[in-house]
C-alpha cells in the first residue's frame, strides 16, 4: 500500500509540473479565456459583467452566453492576485491536476480489487495530451470534467454511505453550470446510473426524494436562465441544424427519383434520416483512430501538431483493454462504457466533429480502458513464466514505449505547436497592446486588424482597461452567421479590416497583418513571434 | 441483385463474375455455419459491387475461402485459454520480427490502416450515402466482435486475425483506400456481423417487437442501399 501511495503521490507531482509549468505564458492567452478574466475584473469592480448585466448566471460576452461558474470560480484568484494571465488560468489548472487525484478515487472505488489498476489510470491521466491540453487554459470544459469525475465516484460511493447522495447531485449540478456539453452529457450519465442501480433506488424510493429535490432547487436558476432563450442561442449557432450538407444532399437525392414528392423519395430522403445519419456519423468519428492516435481534432487551438488524443502507446493498450473489458464486463465496466458513449454525444449534435474540447470527458473512460490493457499486459509478462531477466527486459521495453510515445508529445507541445500552429492561440497580441500603451497618446485613433479572433477582449484584458468605462461606452455588432458578436471600438481603439489606403482622417496609428499592410508602407514596429510575422504597425 | 442492372449479353467474364459472387456467398455460409452471416454478405454492398467488377478478384475470392474453409474448419469450436496457450517466448520471436516492421510502416501507412475500421469507411461512406456495408450492420458487428471476444473460439480468432490483415496489402502496396485490394476484407465483416445477428437473435427470441423492430429496420436498410445503388450511384 505505500508503494502505490508513494507512485500516486509522483504522479501528482508530475501531473502538477505538466500543467503548472510557464503556466502563465505558454500558450498564449485567448479570447475565451481574456473574456473570464475581464469579466472577473469587472464583477470585481462594478458588480456587472463587461456589458452591464448583473451578477449573471450565462455571461453575455461575444453574445455566446458562455456558462458562468468558471467566472466566479476564477474571480476570487483575480481579486487576491489581480488581473494576469497566470490568475485566469491557475484554478482551471489546479482542477486539472484533481481530476488525476480523482480518477484514482474513482477507479478504486470502481474496481477495489484489480491491483495498480487506480495507480495507472492516474498516471495515464497525469501524462494524456488531451486532459493536459485542457487544463492549461481555462477551459470550461476541463473544469467541468472535473465535477463530472467527483458526480460519478460520489454515485457510486454512496451505495455504501448513503449522504454522498447529495455529493454527487452537488458535483453533477456544478458540471451543468460549467459548460454546454455537460448538459448533454451528464443526463444521458445520470439515466444510466440509476437504470444500473435501479433495484437498489427502487428499494430506497423514499430516501431517494431529499437527494432529487435538492438537485432540482440547486438547478432553478439554472432552468429560470434558460427560459430567458438568448442563452440557448448559442446552440442554434454551432448546432448540427446549422450545416446545411445533410439537407441540401437530402434534396439532391430526391431530385434524382422520377417523383421527388413521391411516398417513396420522401421515406427514404428526409430531414431526420438526413440529421440523424449526420449525427450519428459525428458520434462515430470520436471513435476513429485518425482522431483518436494519429492527428486530433481539426481545430488549430485544440490540438498539437502530429499528436492524436491519446499518446501512441494506446493503439495497443487502448484495444486490450477493450478486450479485457468486453470478457468481463461488470457492472462498474458497464458504467465506463456508458460514459464512454454518452461523452461525444454533445459534440455530435454540433457540425464541428470530432470536437476534442466538447467531448473532453471521453480522456475519462478512454484512459482508465488504456490503464487497463497496460496492467494486463504487466500480467501477462508476470505469468508467462519466462525467466527473471526478460521479464525485466519485457518492463524496460514497455517503459520505453510509454515514455517515448510520451516525450514526443512533449516535443511537440513545447517546440512545435506554436510555430506550426501560429494561430492556434492570440499569439504576438500582448506585445502588441505593449507597445500600443506606450504609444498610443500621440495618435488621435488607434486601428488595429480584427484578422485574429475578438480582439477587443484582449485588448481590455491586458489594458486593464477599467470596465465601468467600457461599460458605458460600448456597442455589441448583431450576431454574425455563427451566433458571435464582437465590439468594433472602445476608447481610441477601433478594431476592423484595415484599409491602408483609405484611413486618412487625423493621426492615426495602425496595427495590421503582413496582408493588410503594403510593402511601400513605412513599418515603425513588427510583432513577431513564433518567427511569424502577427502584425506590422504604421502611422499615417 | 448481382445480376440486375449489368449487360451480360456476350460478356462472358462478367458473367462468371457474377457467378463466382453468388458461390461466394454459399461459401461463407459453409465457413460460417451461420445462415445470417450469408444473407449479410448477399446484401453487402461492397459484395455486389466487387461481384460485377473484375473476374480475378472473384477468383481469388473464391480461392481464400476454399483455404480457410479448409484450416478453420476443423478448428472450430475449439476452445482457446489465450494467455495460457499462447507462450510469450513465441510472442518474443514473433515480436522480434513483426516490431521493426511496424514500428517503419506504422507511421507511413497508419493513417490509410486506420481508416478502413473508421465508421465513416465502413457505413457512412461520403455524402451520408452509404459505406462498404450497411448502416444497419453497425450493431451487428459490434456485438459480432463482443460476443467472439466472449467465447475465445480458436476459428474466430484466426478470422479477426484476417480481419486486422484484410486491409494491409492496399494500404502496403497503393497506400490509398481502395476496394480492389482489400476485397477479402468485406468475407470477415460479414462473419462477425452475422455472428452478432445470431447472438442477438437467440436472446432476443422472448422479445418479439424487438425482432420485428430489428428486422423491420434492416429490411429498411437493405431498400436505402438499393435505392442508392439503383437510383442514385448511376447519377
Amino acid at each position: 500500500m505505500r508503494s502505490k501511495i508513494f507512485i500516486l503521490v509522483l504522479t501528482l507531482l508530475l501531473a502538477s509540473f505538466l500543467r503548472l509549468w510557464r503556466l502563465g505564458d505558454y500558450p498564449a492567452l485567448n479570447a475565451d479565456e481574456a473574456a473570464i478574466g475581464y469579466n472577473a475584473l469587472s464583477l470585481i469592480e462594478t458588480r456587472h459583467d463587461e456589458h452591464g448585466n448583473y451578477w449573471p448566471i450565462h455571461f453575455q460576452s461575444f453574445n455566446d452566453y458562455k456558462p458562468g461558474l468558471i467566472f466566479y470560480l476564477v474571480l476570487p484568484v483575480v481579486k487576491i492576485f489581480g488581473l494576469s494571465v497566470l490568475s485566469v488560468r491557475t484554478l482551471p489548472a489546479i482542477l486539472g491536476v484533481a481530476s488525476v487525484l480523482a480518477i484514482w478515487f474513482l477507479v478504486k472505488e470502481m474496481f477495489p480489487k484489480k491491483e495498480w489498476l487506480p495507480e495507472a489510470s492516474a498516471l495515464f491521466l497525469a501524462i494524456s495530451p488531451w486532459h493536459i491540453h485542457f487544463s492549461r487554459g481555462a477551459w470550461e470544459a476541463n473544469v467541468a470534467t472535473f465535477f463530472v469525475i467527483a458526480g460519478v465516484y460520489s454515485f457510486i460511493k454512496a451505495s455504501s454511505y448513503f449522504k454522498y447522495y447529495y455529493l454527487s447531485v452537488f458535483m453533477f449540478v456544478l458540471s451543468l453550470y460549467t459548460y454546454h456539453s455537460a448538459r448533454v452529457v451528464v443526463p444521458i450519465l445520470v439515466v444510466g446510473l440509476l437504470v444500473f442501480n435501479f433495484s437498489e433506488i427502487i428499494k430506497k424510493k423514499r430516501e431517494f426524494i431529499l437527494p432529487a429535490m435538492f438537485g432540482l432547487i440547486l438547478l432553478m436558476p439554472l432552468a429560470l436562465d434558460f427560459s430567458r432563450g438568448q442563452v440557448l442561442s448559442r446552440a442554434s449557432g454551432v448546432g448540427l441544424f446549422a450545416d446545411l450538407g445533410p439537407l441540401n444532399r437530402i434534396n439532391e437525392q430526391r431530385g434524382e427519383h422520377a417523383h421527388p414528392d413521391g411516398p417513396g423519395a420522401r421515406l427514404l430522403h428526409n430531414r431526420i434520416g438526413g440529421y440523424g445519419m449526420a449525427l450519428l456519423q459525428n458520434w462515430a468519428d470520436h471513435f476513429s483512430g485518425e482522431f483518436l492516435f494519429l492527428s486530433g481534432d481539426e481545430i488549430e487551438r485544440n490540438k498539437v501538431p502530429g499528436i492524436g488524443q491519446m499518446l501512441t502507446y494506446a493503439v495497443v493498450t487502448l484495444p486490450l483493454g477493450a478486450i479485457l473489458m468486453i470478457r468481463e464486463f461488470e457492472k462498474s465496466w458497464k458504467i465506463v462504457l456508458l460514459w464512454l458513449a454518452a461523452a461525444p454525444v454533445a459534440a455530435a449534435l454540433t457540425f464541428q466533429s470530432p470536437h476534442a474540447l466538447r467531448a473532453q470527458s471521453m480522456v475519462i473512460p478512454l484512459t482508465i480502458i488504456s490503464a487497463y490493457g497496460f496492467v494486463g499486459v504487466i500480467q501477462l509478462v508476470k505469468q508467462s513464466g519466462i525467466s527473471k531477466y526478460l521479464r525485466h527486459l519485457s518492463y524496460i521495453a514497455l517503459l520505453i514505449i510509454v515514455v517515448g510515445s510520451f516525450m514526443r508529445y512533449e516535443k511537440k507541445y513545447w517546440l512545435d505547436m506554436a510555430r506550426e500552429l501560429p494561430f492556434s492561440s492570440q499569439y504576438g497580441v500582448s506585445e502588441l497592446v505593449s507597445y500600443m500603451k506606450d504609444n498610443s497618446d500621440k495618435y488621435d485613433r488607434v486601428l488595429i486588424t480584427d484578422r485574429y479572433d475578438q480582439p477587443y477582449v484582449l485588448f481590455l484584458f491586458y489594458l486593464k482597461y477599467p470596465p465601468l468605462k467600457f461599460q458605458a461606452e460600448h456597442d455589441l455588432t448583431p450576431r454574425d452567421q455563427f451566433g458571435f458578436s464582437t465590439v468594433e471600438s472602445f476608447g481610441k481603439y477601433e478594431f476592423g479590416r484595415v484599409k491602408y489606403q483609405e484611413d486618412r482622417d487625423g493621426r492615426v496609428l495602425m496595427a495590421g497583418t503582413d496582408e493588410e499592410i503594403p510593402n511601400e508602407a513605412n513599418v515603425i514596429f513588427k510583432v513577431v513571434d513564433n518567427k511569424y510575422k502577427y502584425f506590422e504597425i504604421v502611422e499615417k | 441483385m448481382r445480376v440486375w442492372n449489368i449487360n451480360l449479353d456476350g460478356n462472358i467474364e462478367q458473367g462468371l463474375s457474377v457467378l463466382l459472387g453468388v458461390f461466394i456467398v454459399y461459401l461463407i455460409y459453409i465457413l460460417s455455419a451461420n445462415l445470417f452471416s450469408a444473407f449479410i454478405l448477399a446484401v453487402n454492398p461492397w459484395a455486389i459491387l466487387l461481384s460485377q467488377g473484375s473476374l480475378w478478384i472473384n477468383v481469388w475470392l473464391v480461392a481464400l475461402l476454399f483455404t480457410a474453409i479448409l484450416i478453420l474448419k476443423p478448428l472450430a469450436n475449439k476452445k482457446v485459454r489465450l494467455v495460457e496457450r499462447i507462450r510469450v517466448r513465441e510472442f518474443a520471436y514473433l515480436g522480434l520480427l513483426t516490431v521493426p516492421l511496424l514500428l517503419v510502416t506504422f507511421p507511413l501507412h497508419a493513417s490509410e490502416y486506420f481508416s478502413y475500421f473508421s465508421a465513416r469507411f465502413l457505413f457512412f461512406g461520403e455524402n451520408y450515402s452509404h459505406g462498404v456495408m450497411l448502416l444497419t450492420d453497425l450493431p451487428l458487428l459490434s456485438m459480432g466482435v463482443v460476443y467472439f471476444l466472449r467465447e475465445q473460439d480458436l476459428g474466430k480468432l484466426l478470422i479477426l486475425l484476417w480481419l486486422l490483415i484484410a486491409p494491409l496489402p492496399e494500404v502496403l502496396l497503393q497506400n490509398q483506400i481502395g476496394i480492389g485490394l482489400t476485397a477479402s476484407f468485406v468475407l470477415p465483416l460479414a462473419i462477425f456481423s452475422g455472428h452478432g445477428a445470431k447472438g442477438l437473435w437467440s436472446k432476443m427470441t422472448r422479445l418479439k417487437f424487438v425482432i420485428y423492430f430489428g428486422v423491420i429496420s434492416y429490411a429498411f436498410g437493405v431498400i436505402y442501399f438499393l435505392d442508392n445503388f439503383f437510383v442514385h450511384m448511376s447519377k
